[in-house]
């Protein structure tokens, strides 16, 4: 609804509201009693203040634009103050519009619209009643009495006599009493057919019709003068006070939606807090909504096309038209993806649902894009962790290869020319038994870089005795003193490699740059996975500074890997202790059963690591913190 | 020469029919190609104590000499596979280990006595000593030193007796023993 409705009820209204209070004064001079006049504005401008906010607040509801035109309709009698005949008898003859109207906002609260057929029924018979009965009486009413001014009749009048009119005055106030007792019981049958968030949202109504219904017949029997005076002037308060605070009842019927509208933002914040799947998002959602049978249905793609899942994941079917069950898709570009199947009552409140689906429609999609992102994360760690893995396959097959292969052919060769220097040894020209000897010392040194080549591509050991040893055999080699401490149980091969790749790094940076003299390898169990720990004593400062062992420590080579670890550097933490380490948390990759355990050793993992653990042991005892 | 096998299960039987008088195996054999031909040579190091066993492998690698010696050196090698181009040498240590002797690879001996040590008695060593070191180290007798650094069996009884002094071993006149207590304290 745009704001031009909404403008015009505004200005009709403070315009209504400023001649009826202003044209006694000005106008007629009849400056009126004002017992009289007071409660009389007082229940039109309810009427038209609530009226307004309901159709500023409430757009969609038909409610606000009602209660304006029964603030109107109430204020419309007034035009029989204008000294004119016709002014005079319209005021008389058709001033109980206002009855009708605020029937019919009874029974179409809270959407205005008039939605059963019985409804429509009850709306139109009062319609009939008020043209009828107000034309029948205008048609046959000639009133006269003492004093009466000269515009002061009816100018409708054709025929009949004052009793005839009064038949026809007995005859409608009947009517009217019929009118009331159907119109209350249509609210009273809506409320008993109304589901919890219905009858939530029709208690406004259903309070206050016995009083409103009761004025209405307790004001038709004063007319009849049936009542007497105290009564009557009973009745005129009662009918006041209830007129009154009626629109505002109803305003606030109106705007509990809004705050419950409000309850959904609160539902996306508490929703967005929440990591993980929204578990209680069919709860919270069913609180928002006032609807605790509320159910969410995803729709999965499965091998028989698109269906619908309950959370539980079983198959589960949109309830028919007739179940008293509404269902609201929720869709992204169009598809659907999950649909809430609610209270009908709901559907009343159309601002509400759209709100609570938009809200569930953010958490069900972020989470969708979580689960992507999630499963994408973990296919490219898998993904990263098989490269690795067939890396290191290729590395071990290359370095088999070159035993196998090229070292085993040098051993022979070496072997036959060491045969064939023996049998020449006596009878060989001289000079031919110093070049075989030369030619034996190169094959000799060949032999040896292509040893050291292949223990470059993968050392044999750490396949055949795991980290601890090939650690040690490591720091063997060291030209600075390095004590091993390995404390783990055996791991993953694609860890244990990578932690022998990081140490056997640190250990070459130390041994080029720290200056040091002497280093410690510390492997220790960390949850699933290993510890490393390379220190030294050498120049240290901040890692990445020369003299410090660990500079360089993390090449691209290695980056592959970083999935399995955490390098951290740290320097020493007193200035006068020199030195700096490097840290390594490496965990086992994605899937340990895929990336492979060394194919010999298919232990139960309890099993395993029994077997391989190994009681804290340093390999240089004079080392310290170890 | 008795027989060939071309893996661990074939060697055992072999072993088992023939008696050898010592067995020449790689350490790498099919079908997993890491460690069988040491798993075999323990196995006949347990089954026939008599039989000697000479383990080749393309690298050495200290734990793996240790664990071949166990507590019992006698009648074992440990070689790099290179040392067959030079047949003296082979039989050398093939004769040495028939005769109930051991023989570590003088690679093995340089890594563990190359390997650096926050206070180390073995830099305090004078040149000969640690020279006479390494050979003890390689399992060789005190003969066997005596013949290789030309030198007399007194002069090397001093040497070897400092070098005990130095590293604070217990003296050991066994040669077995030796090896072991100088392996042991060269990996400590």
């Amino acid at each position: 609804m745009t704001r031009r409705p909404v403008l015009l009820a505004a200005l009709a209204s403070a315009g209504t509201v400023a001649f009826y209070t202003l044209a006694p004064f000005l106008l007629w001079h009849n400056h009126g009693d004002l017992n009289y006049l007071v409660p009389v504005i007082a229940v039109g401008v309810s009427f038209l203040a609530a009226g307004v906010a309901g159709m500023v607040r409430r757009p969609a509801s038909r409610v606000g634009v009602l209660m304006v035109a029964v603030g109107l309709a109430w204020f419309a009698p007034d035009i029989g103050n204008i000294s004119l005949g016709i002014t005079w008898s319209l005021s008389k003859d058709f001033g109980s519009l206002f009855l009708v109207l605020l029937g019919q906002l009874f029974v179409s609260f809270p959407t205005g619209r008039l939605r059963t057929r019985w409804d429509r029924g009850v709306v139109a018979g009062a319609y009939a009643w008020y043209v009828l009965s107000n034309v029948a009486g205008a048609l046959t009413w000639n009133p006269v009495w003492p004093g009466q001014r000269p515009f002061e009749h009816n100018v409708f009048y054709a025929f009949g006599s004052p009793r005839l009119n009064d038949v026809i005055g007995t005859v409608g106030d009947v009517g009217a009493v019929v009118l009331v007792v159907l119109f209350a019981g249509t609210v009273v049958r809506h409320w008993l057919r109304a589901s919890r968030p219905g009858r939530r949202a029709l208690a406004p109504v259903l309070w206050a019709t016995a009083p409103t219904g009761a004025w209405v017949i307790l004001d038709q029997l004063s007319n009849r003068n049936l009542v007497s005076a105290g009564l009557d002037h009973a009745i005129y308060t009662l009918g006041y006070l209830v007129l009154t605070a009626l629109p505002f009842g109803f305003l606030i019927g109106l705007l509990r939606v809004r705050l419950r509208r409000g309850a959904v933002g609160n539902l996306v914040v508490e929703l967005g807090g929440h990591a993980g799947p929204p578990a209680g998002l069919r709860e919270a959602l069913a609180r928002v909504l006032g609807d605790p049978s509320l159910q969410i249905l995803y729709r999965v793609s499965g091998a028989g096309g698109s269906e619908y899942v309950d959370d539980a994941g079983h198959p589960a079917a949109l309830p028919g038209d007739d179940a008293g069950r509404s269902v609201t898709i929720l869709d992204r570009d169009g598809a659907p993806i999950a649909a809430l199947i609610h209270d009908s009552a709901l559907d009343s409140e159309p601002e509400l649902l759209e709100s609570a689906a938009a809200a569930a429609r953010l958490a069900i999609d972020n989470e969708r894009l979580q689960a992507e992102v999630r499963s994408q994360l973990r296919e490219v760690r898998a993904s990263r962790a098989r490269i690795v893995e067939a890396g290191d396959r290729e590395r071990r097959r290359v370095e088999r290869n070159l035993h196998d292969g090229a070292q085993q052919r040098l051993v022979t060769l070496s072997m036959a020319l060491g045969m064939i220097r023996d049998r020449a040894g006596t009878s060989a020209p001289t000079g031919l038994a110093r070049d075989l000897d030369d030619a034996i010392v190169e094959l000799r040194g060949a032999i040896g870089d292509l040893r050291h080549l292949a223990r470059g591509i993968h050392p044999a050991i750490l396949t055949d005795e795991g980290l601890g040893a090939a650690l040690e055999s490591l720091a063997a080699r060291c030209p600075v003193p390095v004590s091993v401490c390995y404390d783990a149980a055996r791991c993953a091969e694609a860890v244990e490699v990578t932690a022998y790749f990081v140490v056997a790094e640190g250990l070459a940076n130390v041994a080029k740059h720290a200056h040091a003299t002497g280093a410690t390898v510390t492997v220790t169990q960390n949850g699933g996975g290993i510890r490393v720990e390379v220190a030294d004593n050498g120049a240290g400062g901040v890692c990445t500074e020369a003299g410090s062992g660990l500079r360089g420590a993390g090449r691209p080579r290695r980056r592959d890997r970083r999935h399995l670890s955490h390098p951290q550097h740290t320097r020493a933490g007193h200035p006068a202790h020199r030195g700096a380490a490097r840290r390594c948390a490496l965990t086992p990759p994605v899937s340990p059963g895929r990336t492979g355990w060394p194919a010999r050793s298919r232990a139960p993992r309890a099993a395993r690591a029994r077997s391989w653990r190994r009681t804290p042991r340093c390999s240089a005892k004079d080392s310290p913190g170890c | 020469m008795a027989a060939t096998a071309a893996d661990a299960g074939e060697l055992l039987a072999q072993v088992r029919s023939h008696r050898p008088g010592v067995v020449i195996t790689d350490i790498r054999m099919p079908p997993t190609h890491t460690t069988e031909g040491l798993a075999a040579a323990l196995q006949i190091r347990r089954e026939f104590p008599g039989v000697a066993v000479v383990v080749l492998s393309q690298y050495v690698e200290t734990t793996y000499a240790v664990k071949l010696l166990g507590d019992n050196p006698r009648g074992v090698g440990y070689l790099l596979k290179d040392r067959v181009a030079n047949s003296q040498e082979l039989c050398e240590a093939i004769q040495r280990v028939l005769r109930g002797g051991s023989v570590i690879d003088p690679e093995v001996v340089a890594q563990l006595l190359g390997r650096r040590r926050s206070r180390d008695p073995v830099a305090e060593l004078t040149g000969r000593e640690r020279e006479i070191l390494s050979l003890m180290a390689e399992g060789r007798s005190n003969q066997a030193i005596c013949d290789r650094l030309y030198l007399s069996s007194r002069t090397v009884e001093t040497h070897v007796a400092h070098i005990f002094t130095k590293l604070g071993l217990p003296p050991s006149a066994d040669d077995h023993r030796r090896v072991l207590a100088v392996l042991a304290y060269l990996r400590a």
